[in-house]
C-alpha cells in the first residue's frame, strides 16, 4: 500500500512540474494519497491510537 | 506579477452591516522581503531541504547504501514530509491558495501526532537506544517530530507573509488563479522531488510489495532481490480492522481496590481447594476482630484504611489511608502516636494509596497503585525541618519528616503493564518487595525487589517451588495479590482469588506454601507480628482488622 501512496504522490508532483494546467487533478491525487496514508496509519495504529506509554 | 502600491481597504462601507464599525485599512508599502518573489524562493528552499535531506537521505543513503528499511511508522512519517514538500511546490506553482495552506496545516497536525506517537515507543529507552540508525546524532522518528513542529510554525509565519503582500493575498483567496512559470532553480527542485518520491515508491515496492500488502514494524533489509524480499510481504494490516480500536496499548485493567474500584469484571473464585496448586497447610483461623478506633482519612478528610504495616524496631503499627493519610499507632489500633496527611496533589500521582510498609525504623511508607511511594519518618524535634515538612504534609503531628524526600517511582522491568497492590519492606537488607497484579496484558505475577535508592535490585516472575509438586505449566497468574508483608525470610502475600495466603521464599522468590484464609470480607493487606497476621479488610461499610494465628 505504501508503494501506491508514494506512486500517486510522485505522479502529482510530476503533473505540477510537467503539466501545470492539470492543477485540479494533481491536487486531488496528492490529497488522495494523503488521505490514504491517514487511513492506513490509523488502521496500523488501531491497537494504540494514542501514545503507547500511559504517561 | 502585480502589486498594489496604494493602501488596501479591507472592507468597504457598503458591505458593512449597521452594527459593524470599520477599522482603518491596513497600509502596506512594498517590501524587499515580504513579497511574492522572496516567498517563492523561501518556499522552494524549504521544499528542497525537506525532500532532499530527511526524505532523500533516508531513501538513498540509509535505504540503498546501508540497506536500512523504514518500518511502517517511518514510512508514513516520511510520506508526511513528501506531502508537505509537494504542497510547497503547489504554492510556488499556483500561489499560496488557502486550500494548500489548509492541507499543509492538517498534514503537519496529523504527522506531528504520528511522529510523537512513534517517538513515545522509545521515550523510556536508555541513552542511545532506539530504532535503526541515527541521522546527525538523532533517530529518524525524532527528526520527524522536529520537522513537523517546525512546519507548523512555518505555516503561521507564512500566513503572516501572505497577509502582508497583495499578490499573495489574492492567490490565497483564489480570486486570481494563475500558473506561475518555474525558474531554473524551481525546475531543478521539482525534478529532484519527483525523482526522490518515485524512488521511495520503488523502495516501498521491493520492501512491502504491491497492494494489498503493507508495511511491517520490523522490516528486513532493503534489497532489489524481489524473490527474496517478497517472502516477507504481508497483508496482516487489514486484520486489525476486525478488532475494536484502543486508545492506549499501555497497561491492563485497573485492579480491584476496595471502595475505589470494585468493578473489575473478575469473578474471584473463593474456594481455596479450586486453586491451581493444592493447599500446603491447615486453614488459618481468626483469633480476634479488632475495630480501628479512628477514621483513617487522608487528603481533604476523605479515604478509608488502605494499608497496614508493623515496625518491629519501634513496636508500632502503621496505617495508611487511600487518600494518603499516614498514622503511626499502638497495637490497640486506637491510639495515634504520630500522624500526617500528605499533600497529595502536589507531586507524582498518588491518587490511590493501596499498601503500607516500614522501610526503616520509624519510616512508614505508602505505595500508590502505580508503584509510586511516599513516606513519613518519625524524628526528634532537633531533626525537624518545618519548611520541608510543610511542603510534604498538609497536616502533621509535628514529629514527621518526609522520607523518601519527595516521592519515588518504582520502575519495574517485567511489570510495566501491571499495577501493584502490595509492598513489603525488609529492614535488614534495606530493600522492598513489590508484587504485581496480573492482568490481560501481562498475566504473570512479578516480584520486584528495590534497593534503598528505590532502583530495581532484582526481579523475577513468580514460580512454584518443585517441592509443591505442581506441573511446570501451572498458572500462578490465577492468584490475585492484594497485600503483602515480609517476615523472617518469607514474603506473605494475600490472594483475593482462592482466599489464600501465599508464602514465598524471599531468596528464591518461589512459592513455597499456600494456606486457606477464613472469611474476612474484602481483605486487602496484612502485617506480620510474631506468629500473628493482622489482616486489614473492608467488611461491609467499615474498616476492620482480623488477627490470624499463623502458627497452627
Amino acid at each position: 500500500m505504501e508503494f501506491l501512496i508514494y506512486l500517486i504522490a510522485a505522479v502529482s508532483i510530476g503533473l505540477v512540474l510537467l503539466k501545470p494546467t492539470r492543477e485540479k487533478l494533481a491536487f486531488r491525487l496528492l490529497m488522495t494519497s494523503f488521505l490514504m496514508s491517514v487511513a492506513l496509519y490509523t488502521i496500523g495504529s488501531w491497537g494504540a491510537l494514542l501514545s503507547y506509554w500511559n504517561v | 506579477m502585480s502589486h498594489e502600491n496604494n493602501s488596501v481597504v479591507e472592507t468597504t462601507s457598503s458591505t458593512l452591516s449597521a452594527n459593524h464599525v470599520q477599522l482603518p485599512g491596513a497600509s502596506h508599502r512594498p517590501s524587499k522581503i515580504i513579497n511574492e518573489t522572496v516567498f517563492n524562493w523561501a518556499v522552494t528552499v524549504a521544499v528542497f531541504l525537506i525532500l532532499a535531506l530527511p526524505v532523500g537521505i533516508a531513501n538513498v543513503y540509509l535505504g540503498y547504501v546501508l540497506g536500512e528499511s523504514p518500518c511502517t511508522s517511518c514510512a508514513y512519517e516520511r510520506f508526511g514530509m513528501v506531502v508537505v514538500g509537494a504542497l510547497g511546490l503547489f504554492m510556488v506553482r499556483y500561489g499560496p491558495h488557502y486550500k494548500y495552506v489548509a492541507a499543509l496545516a492538517f498534514a503537519s497536525f496529523f504527522f506531528l501526532y504520528s511522529t510523537i506517537r512513534h517517538w513515545n515507543y522509545h521515550v523510556v529507552d536508555d541513552v542511545g537506544q532506539g530504532f535503526a540508525s541515527e541521522v546527525f546524532g538523532v533517530h529518524t522518528y525524532t527528526w520527524g517530530a522536529f520537522v513537523f513542529w517546525i512546519v507548523m510554525g512555518a505555516v503561521a509565519l507564512g500566513l503572516v507573509w501572505i497577509g502582508r503582500d497583495p499578490q499573495l493575498r489574492e492567490d490565497f483567496t483564489g480570486k486570481v488563479r494563475t500558473i506561475k512559470p518555474f525558474n531554473l532553480f524551481q525546475k531543478i527542485v521539482a525534478g529532484i522531488c519527483v525523482l526522490i518520491v518515485a524512488s521511495n515508491a520503488v523502495q516501498m515496492f521491493v520492501l512491502n510489495g504491491p497492494p494489498p500488502y503493507a508495511g511491517k514494524g520490523s522490516p528486513p533489509r532493503t534489497t532489489f532481490d524481489v524473490s527474496q524480499s517478497s517472502k516477507f510481504w504481508t497483508a496482516s494490516l487489514w486484520e486489525r480492522i476486525t478488532k475494536a480500536p484502543k486508545l492506549l496499548a499501555m497497561g491492563g485493567a485497573m485492579p480491584h481496590i476496595p471502595i475505589i474500584h470494585e468493578t473489575t469484571g473478575i469473578d474471584f473464585p473463593a474456594d481455596p481447594q479450586q486453586a491451581p496448586i493444592p493447599m500446603t497447610g491447615a486453614p488459618l483461623e481468626i483469633v480476634r476482630e479488632i475495630p480501628i478506633g479512628f477514621e483513617v482519612v487522608g487528603d481533604t478528610g476523605k479515604g478509608t484504611a488502605a494499608g497496614i504495616a508493623y515496625d518491629p524496631s519501634t513496636n508500632q503499627f502503621g496505617l495508611v489511608s487511600s487518600d494518603a493519610g499516614m498514622y503511626f499507632v499502638e497495637d490497640d489500633f486506637a491510639t495515634i502516636v504520630s500522624s500526617g496527611i500528605i499533600d497529595r496533589p502536589n507531586g507524582s500521582d498518588i491518587t490511590y494509596t493501596v499498601d503500607a510498609t516500614f522501610l526503616a525504623p520509624g519510616n512508614l511508607v505508602g505505595m500508590a497503585w502505580n508503584k509510586t511511594i511516599f513516606g513519613a519518618k518519625q524524628v526528634n524535634t532537633d531533626e525537624l525541618d518545618e519548611d520541608e515538612a510543610w511542603i510534604a504534609f498538609n497536616e502533621s503531628s509535628g514529629d514527621l519528616m518526609p522520607e523518601p524526600a519527595g516521592r519515588a517511582l518504582l520502575f519495574t522491568a517485567r511489570a510495566k503493564h501491571n499495577y501493584a497492590l502490595s509492598i513489603a519492606g525488609d529492614q535488614d537488607s534495606a530493600t522492598a518487595y513489590v508484587v504485581s497484579v496480573p492482568n490481560e496484558k501481562q498475566g504473570q505475577i512479578v516480584i520486584s525487589q528495590f534497593a534503598d535508592d528505590h532502583k530495581l535490585y532484582r526481579e523475577k516472575v513468580l514460580t512454584a517451588s518443585s517441592a509443591l509438586g505442581a506441573p511446570d505449566d501451572v498458572d500462578l497468574g490465577a492468584f490475585y495479590p492484594v497485600g503483602a508483608d515480609f517476615h523472617d525470610g518469607t514474603l506473605y502475600v494475600l490472594s483475593k482469588a482462592y482466599n489464600t495466603l501465599m508464602e514465598i521464599d524471599a531468596d528464591s522468590l518461589e512459592l513455597v506454601g499456600l494456606r486457606p484464609l477464613p472469611e474476612m470480607g474484602d481483605f486487602h493487606d496484612l502485617a506480620i507480628k510474631g506468629q500473628s497476621a493482622y489482616v486489614l479488610s473492608r467488611d461491609g461499610d467499615r474498616d476492620v482488622i482480623y488477627e490470624v494465628n499463623l502458627s497452627e
